[in-house]
């Protein structure tokens, strides 16, 4: 039930990416939600779930946009690694590594996308889309987390509450 | 969780997405873009019009927005008719001059498009229109505002949908004509600034507020489709060429319908 929630939860956010996200560039960026809400589920909830979720969001949003489908994913998988090793404590939810995750994240998103682009054949304006793209999305996308990440926080710690005094109560 | 299941997962991530990419460049992903984009179009079309409210008071959208949009498109449709003229003026001369018979073109028709999206990625400038080939759009056709300039060409076609690639996007190159001074050059998007002509000659007295239109060379435009007017030449006494930035005509942030010229199939060359 759960899971099926957040398949949707990603789905739909896939989706607010790809039809709202253009309309709304801060600093000529457009911010970009579903890496967004990936770093937050990650340190959030954990990797297990990231692992599922990620590569239905972002598969689904290469099939809404003109991106070749996959390409996302390859630029969002590596946010599991700069995640560190949060499963090993479960208890420490940190907005501090979201920030990372989301910054580090970003950048690593946007240079691998810019590599399959060149790979295909299309012009990258690398300098120019570092200085006047992607690093103002660092700080735009930064700036956006604690809005994702303290309700996800806050619905993640109401389950579990819920769901250790079902455990109490049984 | 170990550091090598996570390796062992991203190398996994990494095969699937090198498969998907693969697969979608070979369009055997096609029906299922097809598919997603029109299951979510409903949903899309009301997404985007709450971000499209919301997001008008932070672009300057004021009163008066209609009206100036309704003289921009009338200032597009004069521009265009000017061009017109122009073009015939110079056909009736070369005629005159060179004797030659002009082969005859087909009357041009247009097929009206819905704008339902935009490419949200920060490098490309891209729209989805919601015609496809079950229309007859097909790729490298021309892409019209409503004053009928040039704003891009269909670079994906779908069954039901297509990608439109515009003139600012870095990766639209289009052969273009000075018209008051007949000085030819390839117009050039580029990222976050006005569209560039380039391999213009020193020489040539190309000014502010010249028109610039398609010159048909190559073959994969019409010629004398208006693009924009000269707002800036740039370049120094040594540069072999110089550059003029273009302002396009068709206001490509403020699309909403858009025709796609069906009667001009651009020449394929062979490999392509």
């Amino acid at each position: 039930m759960i899971y099926s929630a957040a398949i949707l939860f990603f789905l739909l956010t896939a989706l607010v990416q790809a039809s709202a996200m253009p309309y709304f560039s801060p600093l000529g960026a457009t911010p970009n939600i579903l890496l967004i809400v990936s770093a937050c589920w990650i340190a959030v909830s954990g990797q297990r779930q990231a692992m599922t979720l990620l590569p239905i969001g972002a598969i689904f949003y290469d099939l809404l946009t003109a991106n070749p489908t996959g390409s996302s994913l390859i630029g969002i998988a590596p946010l599991l690694l700069l995640s560190g090793k949060q499963d090993d404590d479960p208890s420490t939810v940190r907005l501090l590594p979201a920030f990372v995750m989301v910054s580090a994240g970003t950048l690593v998103y946007h240079i691998s996308d810019g590599l399959i682009m060149t790979a295909l054949g299309q012009e990258v304006p690398w300098l120019r889309a570092l200085t006047e793209r992607w690093l103002p999305e660092m700080l735009v996308n930064a700036v956006i987390t604690p809005i994702i990440f303290l309700p996800l926080l806050w619905i993640s710690l109401t389950f579990q509450r819920r769901n250790a005094s079902i455990s109490w109560n049984t | 969780m170990a550091i090598s299941a996570r390796m062992v997962w991203l190398l996994m991530m990494v095969v699937i997405s090198a498969i998907g990419i693969s697969l979608s460049q070979q369009r055997l992903l096609d029906p299922l873009e097809n598919s997603a984009l029109s299951i979510t179009s409903p949903l899309q079309g009301v997404i985007r019009n709450a971000a499209e409210n919301i997001s008008d008071p932070f672009d300057g959208g004021s009163a008066g927005g209609a009206e100036a949009q309704a003289l921009r498109v009338e200032n597009e449709r004069l521009l265009v008719e000017l061009a017109r003229l122009r073009e015939q003026l110079a056909t009736e001369a070369d005629l005159a001059e060179l004797g030659k018979i002009v082969e005859e073109r087909p009357e041009d028709t247009f097929l009206s498009a819905k704008i339902i999206g935009i490419d949200p990625k920060d490098i490309r400038e891209a729209i989805a229109i919601d015609r496809g080939t079950k229309d007859g759009i097909q790729e490298g056709m021309m892409v019209v505002g409503e004053g009928s300039a040039l704003a891009g060409t269909i670079t994906r076609a779908l069954d039901n949908y297509s990608w439109v690639t515009l003139v600012t996007d870095p990766n639209s190159h289009i052969n273009a004509v000075v018209q008051e001074s007949d000085t030819k050059g390839v117009l050039s998007g580029r990222l976050g600034a006005l569209p560039i002509l380039e391999l213009l000659p020193q020489g040539a007295p190309v000014k502010p507020g010249d028109l610039v239109v398609t010159s048909g060379l190559g073959g994969t435009f019409p010629s004398g489709l208006v693009i924009g007017r000269v707002v800036g030449v740039e370049g120094q006494l040594q540069d072999p060429f110089k550059r003029a930035r273009v302002e396009p005509t068709a206001k490509l942030e403020e699309l909403d319908t858009v025709l796609v010229l069906t009667s001009f199939v651009p020449a394929k060359v062979e490999g392509q």
